[in-house]
């Protein structure tokens, strides 16, 4: 990959900073603001909600004009791929999850592992179940990204440490 | 900077908190609270140093507060966080007790609007942020197409690095809602340790909608430190009656992506200077045959610029039942052009609570994973790993008992018996 020279790399960095401060001017116009879509603070109680992975476009459109409700269907890979969905419209997370859902299994410190937590919730896919120890090895070789989106800073990395400081 | 300032750390945030919430003015009549408690009790055997073999006997507590309505405006406070003693002070952890607040936050949402605030230490998932923050995060929308973020304070990941002076943590996130057509993303997040530059990341995120309900979705992430791409994740959803398909293509590259200044720890700061990239190419398919059996298939290639490349086939099956009453399985191989990159995997799995009444418990769980190594590991070639649970819930689901024992027999482990109990109280159920 190609370098951009440090003069460059400085503006764009000036650039970053004054995008910000710009940002946070503007939020202070959105507390005048009423016009924005707002979803309910929790999935309406009479559209009562299965116990078993929901599947959104069973009562919505996949998509409408505030969101795109296909893309949080709780398909079979739901479990393991819901980083963009998450990122980007969170807030359809928080009408069913609150934030220690999430907090379970992404978090700075968690000493036990999701599925260590509660072993009956055999119905989750916990990514880590079972001899992990072993096997992450490989995985780890073959993609270490996979590893670092969750260990990637010095709380977190606390249990790989143990071994690989 | 040790455990013991850390703790302090989320003691002081505790007690910002707290005061903020006693002198709230117009403290609401109608506060609704819920409160979880959860206690667990593990047991197992180790090897630690100088003892030998040890029992360890760790007791976790977990406790979860939802304060809403504290005023009549739209403030609320959440908080969650855990705490750990080992009974048999065996020496398997670094301290015999440990603890962390993972989010404690007020949180004001204004009426008839979307502007939100939060204050204190939460978790930021929006853009190129995946991080927990002790600050303050502010959103809301401009107009029905533009809608801002943005966050300030300090990281709570790198607290653990000397000590906090130094650290900061801010960033944001423009999102232009282009009506049925689109959605677009522009998000930075900047981070420092002890005043050193740790993460210096700018991203765009896209949602596009094309013809026959198919949509395009992703991102790309550019390390502005390191002056290169660090990731680009996409993918495309193609649903097709009562299946769906989606091919996605991924590219790390491992100087952009790992190279994140003083943040960066062992074992990844190595890849940091590596020179190698990583694309992987993949496609997950759903089968949802009837309400009751769902089929699906992941693959996925691993090519490097350097390494040599693997592939990753698997087969998965859910039966669904009433309730939570759920059976599966999942059969997949890795295949390295590498050997010691191969092994087998298959996990089966049930969980029932369709239990008539006259049994004892509310539900059973079973689970099996099974691994097996192309080459030896620890002079192994095998992992089997054996879960059994039960469970039952008392006074009106006020409190949830769960008993569970795991049995594993691995390269690390000759054999490993674990114990679980777990009670959790949820207050304010019991009537």
């Amino acid at each position: 990959m190609k370098k951009l020279t440090s003069g460059a790399d400085t503006m764009i960095n000036r650039i970053c900073l004054l995008i910000l401060l710009s940002l946070l001017l503007l939020l202070a116009a959105c507390a005048l603001d009423k016009s924005g879509y707002t979803p309910p603070e929790q999935h309406p109680v009479d559209a009562e909600l299965p116990p078993k992975p929901p599947i959104c476009i069973d009562c919505h459109e996949a998509r409408d004009e505030n969101f795109n409700w296909g893309q949080f269907d709780h398909t079979i890979s739901f479990g393991q791929d819901h980083r963009q969905q998450a990122y980007r419209q969170n807030r359809v997370c928080s009408m069913c999850h609150t934030p220690s859902f999430c907090s379970d299994c992404h978090a700075t410190r968690i000493e036990l592992k999701p599925s260590d937590r509660d072993p009956t919730k055999t119905y989750r896919r916990m990514p880590h179940r079972g001899d992990y120890l072993s096997r992450h090895r490989i995985d780890g070789r073959v993609d270490p990204s996979s590893c670092f989106r969750c260990h990637g800073n010095s709380k977190t990395a606390q249990n790989c440490a143990r071994c690989h400081a | 900077m040790t455990a013991v300032a850390d703790s302090l750390s989320s003691r002081r945030l505790c007690c910002v908190l707290l005061a903020i919430l006693l002198f709230l003015p117009s403290v609401s009549v109608a506060l609704t609270a819920k409160v979880e408690l959860e206690t667990i009790l593990r047991g197992f055997e180790r090897d630690v140093p100088v003892k030998g073999s040890s029992q360890v006997l760790p007791g976790y507590g977990y406790l979860k507060l939802d304060l809403k309505d504290i005023t009549s405006n739209g403030v609320s406070f959440h908080g969650y966080g855990w705490g750990r003693y080992d009974a048999a002070d065996s020496n398997y952890y670094d301290s015999q007790s440990e603890g962390e607040l993972l989010y404690g936050y007020l949180e004001y949402k204004k009426k008839f609007s979307t502007l939100r605030a939060r204050l204190g230490r939460m978790h930021i998932y929006e853009g190129v942020a995946n991080e927990a923050l002790d600050g303050l995060w502010l959103a809301g929308s401009v107009s029905p197409q533009i809608s801002l973020s943005g966050y300030a304070g300090q990281p709570v990941g790198l607290s653990s690095t000397d000590d906090r002076s130094g650290d900061s943590l801010f960033g944001g996130r423009v999102a232009y809602h282009g009506s049925d057509k689109f959605d677009i993303g522009l998000s930075a997040k900047f981070s420092n340790n002890d005043g050193n530059t740790a993460d210096r990341m700018i991203g765009t995120d896209l949602i596009y909608y094309l013809p026959k309900d198919m949509t395009l979705f992703g991102f790309s992430k550019f390390n502005t430190d390191e002056s290169s791409f660090a990731e680009h994740s996409w993918e495309l959803r193609i649903p097709f009656e009562e299946w769906d398909f989606k091919p996605y293509i991924q590219y790390y590259d491992y100087d952009g992506y790992f190279g994140t200044g003083d943040k960066a720890r062992l074992p990844f700061s190595n890849l940091a200077n590596s020179g190698e990239s990583l694309g992987i190419l993949g496609l997950y398919t759903f089968w949802r045959k009837s309400e009751e059996l769902n089929l699906g298939a992941k693959l996925k290639a691993y090519s490097y610029d350097d390494n040599d490349s693997s592939q990753y086939i698997a087969a998965v099956v859910d039966f669904l039942g009433d309730e939570r009453t759920q059976s599966g399985g999942e059969l997949g191989y890795m295949r390295g052009e590498a050997a010691n990159n191969d092994y087998l995997l298959l996990r089966l799995y049930t969980y029932q609570d369709q239990i008539p009444e006259k049994y004892w418990v509310a539900f059973v769980s079973a689970d099996l994973v099974y691994a097996l190594y192309d080459q030896e590991i620890n002079n192994k070639s095998s992992s089997l790993f054996l879960s059994l649970g039960a469970g039952k819930h008392f006074w009106n689901d006020a409190l949830d008992l769960k008993l569970s024992a795991d049995y594993s027999v691995d390269p690390f482990y000759t054999s490993d018996l674990r114990g679980t109990l777990s009670a959790t109280y949820f207050f304010g159920r019991r009537n």
